[in-house]
């Protein structure tokens, strides 16, 4: 457990070396969750009004949709970052090492993490600058946490797809699923307010009850248990299905 | 089961037996190889591109299951002990593939955590390896920098970072200018002498293959067609060919007709009388004092071995195909042979 724990970690901090060194990977994950903030919030300020709202503030309620996009885009970047190790041969590498198998999977998972919790702060301060505060301790930290859930759920979708296609081609997959899995759920409006299609998919879409715990977080700035089960097993029941779906071909790899 | 030359030691390195890799739609790229390496013995595979080399080493490196057979690396079977095999192995794999954005340091290190090694003994193998491949001063910048020949000695490195039992080097020398592989070479055969690794390559090159492997097997078409030290390969093709070009054209026909006397007649490059030379290379003697009672004023004697190329076409009936490297073309001079 020790070994898997220290090679996860290096290989996470190889993850985030390659973010320093290529910014023109990074700074679009960082600035498409900042640009969704701004412009959602200003474009859809209005909608507030409604008492589905029930008179909070709008920018409030975007701030976990933002934190969750960020925390996406850090997923879909450690499957490409693997995707590209495969494509180039670098994963070879890896997998004729002794290194635990677990830990190439959970080493890019780690990176995206730290990641997701960095946009996230971004985020909040991009939300302070907008007079919108941070949620309090409980409230803060359950919005990281959940951001950081999603971030290791979306990188265990992308690390799958990576892991079987072998090659970045496999990025738009990666990134469309993740992207409707957002829109199609609670993404701008609150449940009571989406209406036909929209609002059936969005009562089956598990992102939905994350980002319902995300959202009570930020807006009550403390737990409220009714929200947030549904949204921590909707996180765990994604975990364990999509970490099976990631771990699956790396055991398989060479067959 | 194949004879172990007698100076090496002990147990086997590396062993195989039918192994086979099919892929989907039944192709064979892999097709019933048995081999032996006896421990410190540097082993080449000898092919043409496509010929299974490559397959064979992802095998037996655990990157690729064998569909039939079996393979053991360090006393450990591929399929059932995974793990034991990449404890033992050091593996350079074809083109080098090393993360471009990262330093030479930065990878050596790594690759320290992925063997298991702690902070400091990764800090330490880094540099002791940074000064063994010589890129000390390069050791910060970026791999994306590096020349070829420089990727390729970090590769290496990365290789050695655990001080492997036995080492995989898939064509390392592809694409390196003819200094660059020298330099190689000479590391390889340092880790082979000093440390006494196993040194298990592919190569397609026929010099590489003369000049640096103590036992050589010419795969073609996923089979192993022929096998044995280079020199046991190329005396089994036969006799070396000697070439003697006289001072005067005049003395042609008498060169001919003295030379006739050690072995049948071959076509010679122009202004010279070439024989298949029946006593071998220790007939030279005797075909210089028969020049010399004959009394033709020779220039230039070449006496060549039949090549690896010559031992692939008798193998296979074809030329080896993709021999890029600057292998000598004519007759070496018998001085140095």
């Amino acid at each position: 457990m020790q070994r898997t724990l220290t090679v996860s970690l290096g290989l996470a901090g190889r993850n985030l070396l390659l973010v320093r060194r290529v910014p023109s990977v990074f700074i679009p994950s960082l600035v498409m969750p900042l640009f969704i903030l701004i412009a959602t919030a200003g474009a859809f300020r209005g909608i507030a009004a409604l008492p589905e709202f029930a008179g909070e503030s709008y920018l409030a309620f975007t701030i976990p949709m933002a934190a969750t996009m960020g925390a996406g885009f850090a997923g879909i970047n450690s499957g490409m970052t693997l995707a590209r190790d495969l494509e180039g041969g670098f994963f070879s590498r890896l997998q004729s090492s002794p290194a635990p198998r677990l830990a190439l999977v959970l080493g890019p998972i780690g990176a995206a993490l730290v990641r997701s919790a960095f946009t996230t702060t971004v985020v909040f301060i991009a939300g302070g600058i907008g007079s919108v505060g941070l949620p309090g301790l409980w409230g803060t930290l359950t919005v990281y946490g959940l951001a950081m859930a999603f971030a290791a759920i979306t990188s265990c979708w992308a690390i799958g797809v990576a892991l079987r296609a072998k090659s970045v081609q496999a990025a738009p997959l990666m990134q469309v699923v993740v992207f409707l899995s957002v829109f199609t759920s609670v993404a701008y409006v609150p449940q009571d307010a989406l209406t036909g299609w929209l609002s059936r998919v969005s009562e089956w879409n598990p992102v939905t009850y994350i980002l319902n715990a995300s959202r009570s977080a930020e807006l009550t700035g403390t737990i409220v248990w009714s929200e947030t089960w549904p949204g921590l097993v909707a996180a765990g029941i994604l975990l364990v299905v999509l970490g099976a779906f990631a771990l699956r071909p790396l055991f398989h790899l060479e067959r | 089961m194949v004879a172990i030359p007698s100076r090496v030691v002990t147990a086997l390195a590396v062993e195989t037996r039918d192994l086979v890799r099919e892929y989907k739609g039944g192709v064979r790229a892999v097709n019933g190889v048995s081999l032996a390496v006896a421990s410190g013995e540097v082993y080449g595979f000898l092919g043409p591109n496509g010929a299974g080399k490559s397959t064979t080493v992802r095998m037996l490196c655990t990157l690729l299951r064998p569909t039939a057979g079996w393979a053991k690396v360090a006393g450990h079977d591929v399929a059932r002990d995974a793990a034991a095999v990449r404890r033992s192995i050091g593996v350079a794999l074809q083109d080098a593939a090393i993360d471009p954005y990262m330093t030479g340091r930065e990878l050596l290190r790594l690759q320290g955590v992925l063997h298991g090694l702690s902070r400091q003994g990764c800090r330490d193998r880094a540099d002791v390896l940074l000064d063994r491949v010589g890129l000390v001063d390069a050791a910060d910048r970026r791999v994306g920098t590096y020349s070829g020949g420089m990727r390729r000695r970090l590769d290496l490195a990365l290789a050695l970072v655990h001080e492997p039992v036995v080492l995989f080097l898939d064509e390392p020398t592809t694409g390196l200018d003819p200094l660059s592989r020298v330099t190689l070479w000479d590391e390889v055969r340092r880790l082979n002498t000093e440390l006494g690794t196993t040194v298990f390559l592919t190569t397609q090159y026929l010099e590489e293959a003369d000049q640096l492997v103590d036992r050589l097997g010419i795969i073609d078409d996923g089979r192993i067609v022929a096998e044995g030290t280079p020199r046991e390969l190329k005396a089994q093709v036969g006799d070396p060919t000697l070439a003697v070009t006289p001072v005067r054209a005049e003395d042609r026909a008498r060169a001919r007709e003295v030379l006739s006397g050690f072995g049948p007649e071959v076509l010679g490059a122009h202004g010279c009388v070439a024989v298949r030379l029946a006593a071998g290379a220790e007939g030279l003697a005797a075909v210089v004092r028969a020049m010399d009672d004959a009394g033709v004023a020779v220039r230039e004697i070449d006496l060549a071995e039949p090549s690896l190329d010559d031992v692939f076409l008798a193998a296979t009936g074809r030329h080896l195909e993709g021999d890029e490297a600057p292998a000598p073309a004519g007759p070496a001079p018998a001085a140095s042979r």
